[in-house]
């Protein structure tokens, strides 16, 4: 090597004249020149990237300490929030797997994150957001866990019944009762309908309610029965079906047998209106109604003699009946009622609604009352009776409906909430005089939605 | 509509970290999950979850379940369960919805009480307290041998036992509650009012056996 080539080599170490000059100004012979550097920059290096890296985990820190909380949303039901990070600190932000769940995820240039759509599907997830920090760094991951609920309405099942059950009965039934225009005048009709409960749906478990109309052209009387068998009692839905079919036909039989004297009575008493008037009365209507219930609760005893180790309670259901015939003073309704449910005499224009029955309700649910009790027989006055000039409609329903629309006993009370039951039946149901279809509209109306109240569901009404 | 309140109390004292912690996270998650499918407990069931360590604190307010979040569980510190049976007492009185004349209250609450180990507080204060709300079914596990099962005896009739503490065992336990809410809020949709003793819940799995 000559001697330029040595000048050559030593001021190639790094191109740059005052850094050569400070490392030979530093005494650092020529053969520890290149060794020296290169660990000045790999011990350097390492701490840049150490400190990089620190910085990185600062930043995933307070993103972490952020506690970044998504609210859960509803499968097919409109899901929308927001939260904010800090976008001085971190870039290129992305949600992954919000799309997957069509959820739009969308940041503001101030980084305000918005997640938006329609959840696709139900359970829990788990959202990745995806972030750089420091240039040179790997992207950071943050899991973000998102839930979705199912679609309530989607959880219910509709099972069959088993085909080979005692004592089958169709998931649901309507009825219409014409009642012909009488003096160029339309005439009230008749229209009940109902339907197995979303709860007995799940379990495939049959309808345990009951019902049976009728109206007598030649004597002008309506009957009306609605029964709710005990969703615990086994062969409750032959109970209700037993209580509705011999109550009616007790009934429709005394009335037309006996029914003038009972016209004749309530006559007399529309006339007075005394205490002494209204005594005939009473023993006709006690029996009709009261005796009809009383052959119900018969006929129930023969059924379970009929059943080997079946007992009384088996049969468990409600009773809720009522007749009525228009006079030309007005109309006549009388009632007899066994447990909850209600019974009510319902005009649009009226300022109050006139209720035909105490439900049988205790502080907890399962304690009302029920027909297959002897002591009902005795325990209290079961039957009312009302003249009113007219009325919109005359309601039997059982508690799968007075539930949800009323909650409580005292609600029962109220014309509003009668309003409102009122409003949603006529929204679907057209309650038109001599309107056949009105049966399988309340047979659809009986679908309405109402959390926690999935129970078999009976109304019928002379409107 | 009447709500079907449910309490987990649960134990995370220090004797609780490690896997029994993470097997009762784990146990919650699994719990909620399953329920959200469930339509009766879906609607009706809601959840509040009150810890004890050297404190008692409602981690999770009665929530229902459709927005129930997981809270962070962390273990650490004594087993106050007197401070949380009056916690949860005064909780319930707030949260639990009464009957009035037009409304129906809420069904008696569902308590389920988890612990690994003896009291360190006043018991007895808490379960006076207890004693003063209105409950519907009330089941305390004993979780491996370190918690005393006649002491959890003097809270409720209801008591259960895990062999072991391990994430296998606390998993099955809470499976169990979770059909055993699903089995209450059936019960109560179905008007057949709330379940008072364990032989109306469903059976318990293998793991976790009845305390006669």
């Amino acid at each position: 090597m000559n001697r330029q080539q040595r000048h050559n080599s030593r001021r190639q170490i790094t191109n740059d004249p005052l850094l050569d000059r400070l490392v030979r100004d530093a005494g650092i012979p020529d053969a520890d020149r290149e060794p020296f550097i290169k660990w000045i920059i790999d011990s350097h290096w390492s701490e840049f990237k150490e400190d990089r890296m620190n910085r990185r985990n600062i930043i995933e820190n307070d993103i972490k300490a952020l506690g970044i909380r998504l609210p859960n949303g509803t499968m097919n039901k409109e899901y929308e929030t927001s939260f904010q990070l800090p976008a001085d600190r971190i870039s290129g932000i992305a949600l992954l797997g919000a799309d997957e769940l069509g959820i739009e995820f969308s940041v503001s240039d101030d980084g305000l994150c918005s997640l938006k759509g329609i959840p696709a599907k139900s359970g829990d997830f788990t959202l990745t957001l995806r972030y750089r920090t420091v240039d040179g760094e790997p992207l950071s991951e943050l899991p973000i866990p998102i839930a979705f609920n199912p679609d309530p309405r989607s959880l219910w099942v509709a099972r069959p019944v088993p085909a080979d059950i005692q004592f089958p009965k169709a998931d649901e039934d309507c009825d219409y009762v014409c009642v012909k225009e009488f003096d160029g005048k339309p005439q009230k009709d008749i229209v009940a309908a109902s339907k197995r409960g979303r709860s007995h749906a799940q379990d495939g478990k049959p309808r345990d309610d009951d019902f049976r109309v009728s109206f007598n052209p030649q004597n002008g009387w309506y009957v009306l029965a609605v029964a709710d068998g005990a969703g615990s009692a086994k062969y409750s839905r032959e109970g209700s079906r037993i209580a509705c079919t011999v109550a009616e036909e007790y009934c429709k039989t005394y009335l037309a047998e006996r029914g003038h004297l009972l016209e004749e009575a309530v006559g007399k008493y529309a006339a007075v209106r005394s205490n002494e008037a209204l005594q005939p009365v009473v023993e006709k209507v006690h029996e009709a109604l009261f005796k009809g219930a009383t052959e119900a609760y018969r006929a129930i005893c023969r059924r379970k003699d009929e059943c080997e180790s079946a007992v009384l309670k088996d049969f468990s259901t409600t009773l809720l009946l009522a007749i009525c015939r228009k006079f030309s003073f007005g109309w006549f309704i009388a009632s007899f009622g066994v447990g909850d449910g209600a019974i009510a005499i319902y005009d649009k224009n009226a300022d109050a609604v006139r209720l035909l029955n105490e439900p049988d309700g205790g502080e907890f649910a399962g304690q009302t009352r029920f027909l297959t009790m002897e002591s009902i027989f005795r325990d209290r006055t079961r039957i009312r009776m009302s003249i009113v000039p007219d009325f919109t409609a005359l309601m039997l329903m059982t508690d799968g409906i007075s539930d949800p629309f009323f909650e409580t006993d005292a609600n029962l009370a109220r014309k509003e909430k009668w309003d409102a039951l009122w409003d949603s039946i006529t929204a679907d149901v057209e309650l038109t005089d001599d309107n056949r279809a009105a049966a399988c509209q309340l047979l659809d109306w009986l679908d309405f939605w109402s959390p926690g109240n999935h129970d078999d569901r009976t109304i019928a009404m002379v409107y | 509509m009447r709500r079907l309140p449910v309490y987990l109390l649960l134990d995370t004292s220090g004797s609780m970290f490690g896997e029994p912690i993470e097997a009762v996270k784990n146990g919650v998650q699994v719990l909620v999950s399953t329920l959200r499918q469930d339509p009766y407990a879906l609607e009706t069931a809601y959840l509040s979850i009150i810890t004890f360590d050297s404190t008692a604190q409602q981690v999770t307010p009665l929530t229902e379940l459709a927005a129930f979040q997981q809270p962070n569980l962390t273990a650490s510190g004594c087993t106050a369960l007197g401070e949380a049976l009056s916690l949860l007492t005064r909780k319930a009185d707030q949260e639990v919805t009464k009957t009035t004349m037009e409304k129906k209250g809420d069904w008696k609450p569902l308590v389920f009480i988890m612990t690994d180990g003896e009291p360190t507080d006043d018991l007895n204060k808490g379960i006076a307290d207890f004693k003063k709300g209105k409950w519907g079914m009330v089941v305390a596990c004993a979780a491996g041998s370190g918690a005393n099962t006649d002491t959890l005896k003097k809270i409720t009739e209801c008591v259960v036992q895990l062999d072991t503490a391990d994430s296998a065992t606390i998993k099955a336990f809470f499976k169990w509650v979770s059909a055993s809410v699903s089995t209450s809020s059936m019960k109560v949709d179905d008007g057949m009012g709330e379940p008072t003793g364990l032989s109306e819940l469903p059976p318990p799995p293998p793991e976790v056996n009845i305390v006669v």
